[in-house]
């Protein structure tokens, strides 16, 4: 997906490719990925899909009177598997990206964006800090103002920001303290810290920038 | 030039400028200009541009990972499947095999119009004379909203009901099967209209007179929900 344009003014796609690129990059520093979540999440939603079939296609060959019965035992279980679908995309993955494992170390991100603001949300939880880190990030630091992915700001933020990854991806995390060719000082020590107000302004300044 | 104007309203200087501009569009991809619209043929800048778009969306669509795309189908699969299920829900919860008709005909004027929408209930089998209740027509799959104006039978024996819509002189003995003189509540009638919305089921009539407006609707959902990722 990186190497695709997407529109920078589209939160979705955004976030979207933000989330796979995340995913991507973890996976590149051998983090085995754990899909449990997911996985459980599929599994009731193709449950519920194929007891609507069943339904369906009992109804279509036999009719309703021969269905009755039948139909009002599969609404019962399809509300019920649609609700634990609900559950458990709100309650238990949160937006979860990424879980994965290296080594003894285990990570989870789950991202968030919020509407009207271009700010990237994650919620960091590790195994080796019961708190999870909250970290924010404007999109415009990795995305060019016409909508390219660009890695290594967005790996270097990463590697910064969480132990654990810059463990694992030294060379970014000992980047922020030299010059950086892609990100000038400015932005540095600006963005990352931003708040919301800020950060809607990131492709003016930058056009700014480009031209002085 | 910016306000458009027609051929012939232009000095020769810029036929000329036309001239060289349309031989131009013959060696090389034409790009209209800004300010200045064309009358003639098809927007292919336009047209390339949707094709383009929709390209980079499939691929997008090939790139994801094989766990990312059976969620994508998922979620396209879900939105179907609830639609069904909450329709079915409806039908358990009525009693009714379809609840929620459409009114096709205007023998139930001035009650009821075509296009009007009907909810019906099938619960009270004690149906009574006055009810407007919808039936098939037995051997015919077609249903009938018409209203009660006898009964025979009831408690024990079964109920049996004489309908005729408001709008016709005669009572529905003609419309009914051959042999066939009144409706057996149990069997032939599929609910008794419980309430109505004016006019919102003349879309359905519309759906199902011109078929390709179907067609075209499901796909275009089905693109929709397949290629956006929420």
């Amino acid at each position: 997906m990186s190497d695709n344009k997407i529109s920078p003014h589209s939160l979705n796609d955004l976030k979207n490719t933000t989330d796979d690129c995340l995913a991507n990059y973890l996976r590149s520093l051998s983090f085995v990925q754990d899909n449990s979540k997911l996985d459980v999440r599929l599994a009731v939603g193709y449950v519920a899909v194929i007891i609507a079939t069943i339904t369906f296609v009992a109804d279509y060959k036999l009719g309703w009177e021969a269905t009755k019965l039948g139909t009002a035992f599969a609404v019962v279980a399809y509300a019920i598997l649609n609700g634990v679908y609900t559950y458990w995309m709100w309650m238990v993955e949160k937006g979860l990206v990424f879980e994965g494992t290296k080594g003894s170390k285990r990570v989870s991100i789950a991202s968030k964006t919020k509407k009207h603001d271009p700010t990237y949300y994650l919620t960091v939880t590790t195994s080796s800090s019961t708190n999870p880190l909250e970290i924010q990030c404007p999109f415009t630091t990795w995305f060019t103002s016409d909508g390219y992915f660009v890695a290594q700001p967005f790996q270097q933020w990463l590697a910064t920001s969480v132990g654990v990854i810059g463990e694992a991806d030294q060379k970014n995390a000992a980047k922020n303290e030299k010059e950086d060719l892609f990100v000038s000082e400015a932005e540095l020590n600006g963005t990352p810290s931003a708040s919301g107000a800020d950060s809607g302004k990131g492709k003016g300044t930058k056009r700014g920038k480009k031209k002085s | 030039m910016k306000s458009n104007p027609k051929w012939s309203e232009l000095r020769p200087e810029q036929h000329l400028a036309f001239n060289a501009y349309s031989t131009l569009r013959t060696t090389q991809v034409y790009t209209p200009r800004p300010g200045r619209t064309t009358q003639h043929g098809p927007d292919y800048n336009r047209l390339s541009g949707t094709l383009v778009n929709t390209t980079t969306m499939f691929s997008a669509l090939s790139s994801l990972q094989p766990r990312q795309l059976a969620a994508q189908v998922l979620n396209f699969a879900l939105v179907l499947s609830t639609a069904f299920m909450l329709w079915k829900g409806l039908s358990v919860f009525t009693a009714s095999s379809s609840p929620i008709v459409v009114v096709l005909s205007g023998s139930m004027e001035p009650a009821f119009e075509r296009g009007d929408l009907l909810f019906l209930w099938n619960r009270g089998m004690n149906t009574q004379v006055g009810e407007i209740v919808v039936y098939n027509v037995r051997g015919k799959d077609i249903p009938i909203v018409h209203r009660v104006i006898r009964r025979f039978g009831g408690g024990d024996a079964p109920l049996q009901l004489l309908t005729k819509g408001d709008n016709n002189a005669a009572d529905d003995t003609e419309l009914y099967a051959r042999g066939q003189s009144y409706l057996e509540r149990e069997k032939d009638v599929v609910g008794s209209v419980v309430g109505f919305v004016p006019f919102v089921g003349y879309v359905t009539i519309l759906l199902s007179e011109y078929p390709w407006l179907k067609t075209a609707m499901l796909g275009f959902m089905a693109l929709t929900v397949v290629l956006q990722r929420e």
